[in-house]
């Protein structure tokens, strides 16, 4: 006999969710439902009837904290959809640009984590201050390089509005130096609460939270769409997906879902490693540990890039507008982040698709989290910052 | 006391804004004296500040004379390289939007410590930005010193043309300076020859939103310089803060500025006040004027809100 256990809404993340778990008797889930709750705001009707210019800005606005990686794969379908190639140093100040919001975005899921595996206050306090000086530091790429910390600007179709100057280059790289520090810690930090928390509550790292989904992912720090196959890709109604025996559950879940060869993929940091570096982590808390691991590794990369990078190159193509449809993708923070844009001659929108990243883990968070005990739910959820 | 601290006098501050003290200088450079309008105070201090790490960025105006579609139209810009100061030396006589470009130099030039020239006008925008930062986030606490520039009256760049190629027979490009004083204004050419018009007759060019401006010592900046009560050749500063005294005191001890009491100088601060007075008289008369009219008063937009 199962029973019923509703988690709304579900906190500690970045989204808004509901968690509908049906759990036996002793508690463990059978069946798991992972809600988006976020109301629909209609960004892909919006997109239509308007200039490419002013789209590839609004759907920044999608997301509060990783506006960058939206501005970013609406530019490269745009830029693919129009036949526009960015300059070099433009390709390479966005790429920069991102993953300044990568490193940010990472650690503040750390954050938002912290209460899952530590208790002691001092020990809690030291790690909130040294990911928000992490943080800082990852916001001030974005802002010196984007332009604005927030919804950066400088993000445009063609490139980037402006270079950034070779006092500023410096700058960056020293403090990226000093950031690279701090992470070394907070990821030896991550790794020691995950196994502390897996050992105090006697779990198995390799099994706790296990699924056998694929895993889906096209650039370890940029975005390829060479590499998405939309033809293996649909998007379903969560009726289609649930079924009619779950048109309850179905109808909470806003947005459609995005499946691949028809089943769940995961996607963001974890998949990266699994298809990038041939890893196979399957336990769930791995996440974590991947997650930080890859904020260091994001760190290398802006430090790789400030170094290739020509202060004094061209950063933004000039282009005219022209009929095509374009497909751009980024690796956002959380996973696959793509836009699919089809303009006219006159480069007015016509068609505009977003799948963005997180709605791909919603259907596997579900997965993970069948069969293992309820009271593991949320802390599951939290493995994915969604 | 500091020689500086000696000589410094002080007006009325209705006229000129809180201020320390008012006196008379000149660089002591003539690789600066060469470029700049009056005494060079304004160059002076960019180039030592940034040599002296002080600055990390200071913000001025450059216009090239020989431009062939709008010569002489100046544009902001952001200059960290002391060598690179003097490009912008010299009065342009028409807006160039310096405050623009402050939070580019934040951004993507990395600036901790800017400094910006600017008109009244532009300081005050400035301040209203570091008091309610919209759209300036990490801006408003990047800013080292704010440097005035005396202002009656600016131009917009089509009138400027017009006043120089119709009215003083000069094609821009031709334009070595152009300078206001002793009631005209003048142009001087490339080959050394000078004309000027009577300053009256350059009324109808000015800029709409100077006739209700009220600020013409920049009563915001940490000091401002200017031409006017000073001989040809030297500036009149108005020291406004602590910050900026102590810079001009150490350009003082190290040689860079020579200095004199505005006290012992023709014409004399009277004159700044007087001029200073003149153009809070005919502006605010404009203001009173418009608000009979029912126009919102400038600054105060926000109470009819
Ligand atoms: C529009 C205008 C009107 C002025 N009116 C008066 C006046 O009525 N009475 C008076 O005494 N002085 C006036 N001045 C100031 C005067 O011309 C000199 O700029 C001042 O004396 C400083 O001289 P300096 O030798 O120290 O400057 P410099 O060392 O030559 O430096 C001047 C600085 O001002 C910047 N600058 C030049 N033009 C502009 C502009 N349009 N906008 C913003 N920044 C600019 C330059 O880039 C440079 O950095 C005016 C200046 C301007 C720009
Ligand atoms: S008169 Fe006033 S408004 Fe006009 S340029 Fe000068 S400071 Fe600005």
């Amino acid at each position: 006999m199962s029973e019923q256990v509703e988690i709304q809404p579900t906190t500690r993340h970045e989204g808004h969710g509901k968690l509908v778990l049906y759990v036996d008797d002793e508690g463990y889930v059978e069946r798991a439902f992972y809600l988006n709750t976020s109301a629909i705001r209609g960004f892909e009707a919006m997109a239509k009837g308007r200039p490419a210019e002013f789209v590839q800005v609004a759907v920044m606005r999608i997301c509060g904290i990783c506006q960058a990686t939206h501005g970013t794969a609406s530019a490269e379908a745009f830029e693919r959809a129009m036949g526009i190639e960015p300059p070099r140093d433009g390709r390479l100040l966005r790429e920069l640009c991102a993953l300044g919001n990568r490193i940010q975005s990472h650690v503040l899921h750390q954050l938002l984590v912290l209460d899952d595996f530590v208790e002691e206050e001092k020990e809690k306090v030291e790690a909130i201050k040294r990911i928000q000086q992490i943080r800082k530091i990852g916001q001030y790429v974005v802002d010196v390089v984007g332009g604005e910390g927030i919804h950066p600007p400088n993000i445009r179709i063609g490139g980037m509005a402006e270079n950034i100057s070779e006092s500023a280059r410096k700058r960056l790289y020293r403090r990226l130096r000093e950031a690279r520090e701090l992470m070394e810690e907070q990821h030896e930090f991550m790794r020691e609460i995950v196994e502390r928390f897996a050992e105090e509550n006697d779990l198995d790292l390799d099994e706790f939270g296990r699924h056998d989904q694929p895993f889906m992912a096209t650039h370890p720090t940029y975005g390829d769409p060479e590499r998405l196959d939309l033809d293996r890709v649909v998007e379903v109604l969560p009726i289609e997906y649930y079924g009619e025996e779950h048109k309850e559950e179905a109808y909470e879940h806003n947005g459609q879902i995005p499946l691949y060869d028809g089943v769940p993929v995961e996607v963001g940091p974890r998949s990266r490693y699994v298809v990038f570096d041939g890893v196979d982590p399957r336990g769930v808390l791995y996440i974590h540990i991947l997650r930080s691991q890859e904020t260091l590794a994001a760190i290398d990369r802006c430090l790789n890039i400030l170094e290739e990078l020509n202060t004094s190159g061209k950063t933004l193509a000039e282009w005219e507008p022209r009929a095509g449809t374009g497909v751009g993708v980024h690796e956002a923070p959380r996973g696959t982040n793509v836009h699919i844009a089809t303009v006219n001659e006159k480069g007015i929108v016509e068609d505009y698709r977003i799948i963005a990243a997180s709605t791909w883990n919603f259907p596997v968070v579900e997965k993970a989290i069948e069969g293992e005990h309820q009271e593991y739910a949320e802390v599951i959820m939290r493995c994915y910052d969604i | 006391m500091s020689e500086l601290k000696e000589i410094m006098v002080k007006g009325d501050e209705g006229l000129l804004g809180e201020h320390l003290g008012v006196f008379t200088a000149r660089s002591t450079e003539r690789r600066i004296l060469r470029v700049t309008q009056d005494g060079g105070i304004v160059s002076s201090i960019m180039v030592y500040g940034l040599e002296e790490g002080k600055f990390d960025g200071v913000i001025a105006a450059v216009a090239d004379p020989d431009d062939p579609e709008e010569p002489w139209k100046p544009r902001p810009v952001v200059i960290t390289d002391p060598d690179e100061v003097l490009e912008a030396a010299g009065t342009k006589y028409t807006y160039c939007p310096n405050v623009s470009v402050l939070k580019e130099a934040v951004r993507s030039h990395g600036c901790e410590r800017v400094a910006m020239v600017g008109t009244p006008c532009q300081v005050r925008a400035v301040r209203k930005a570091q008091l309610l930062p919209v759209g300036m986030r990490h801006v408003p606490d990047k800013i080292e010193l704010l440097i005035g520039i005396i202002c009656m009256e600016n131009f917009p760049y089509e009138g400027l043309k017009t006043m120089v190629e119709q009215l003083c027979g000069v094609w821009m490009r031709e334009v070595a300076k152009m300078d206001i004083g002793k009631g005209k204004f003048w142009v001087y050419t490339d080959d050394g020859e000078v004309k000027s018009i009577p300053i009256d007759e350059t009324h109808p060019f000015e800029g709409e939103p100077c006739h209700v401006c009220t600020d013409y010592c920049a009563e915001l900046s940490d000091l401002t310089a200017g031409s006017v009560g000073s001989p040809d050749g030297w500036s009149t500063v108005i020291v406004r803060t602590e910050k900026a005294l102590e810079l001009l005191e150490e350009m003082v001890e190290q040689g860079l500025l020579e200095v004199k009491s505005i006290e012992e100088v023709k014409p004399g601060l009277g004159l700044v006040e007087k001029l200073a007075q003149a153009k809070k008289n005919k502006n605010q008369k404009e203001i009173e004027e418009r608000k009979e009219l029912g126009l919102p008063e400038p600054g105060k937009v926000h109470e009819q809100l």
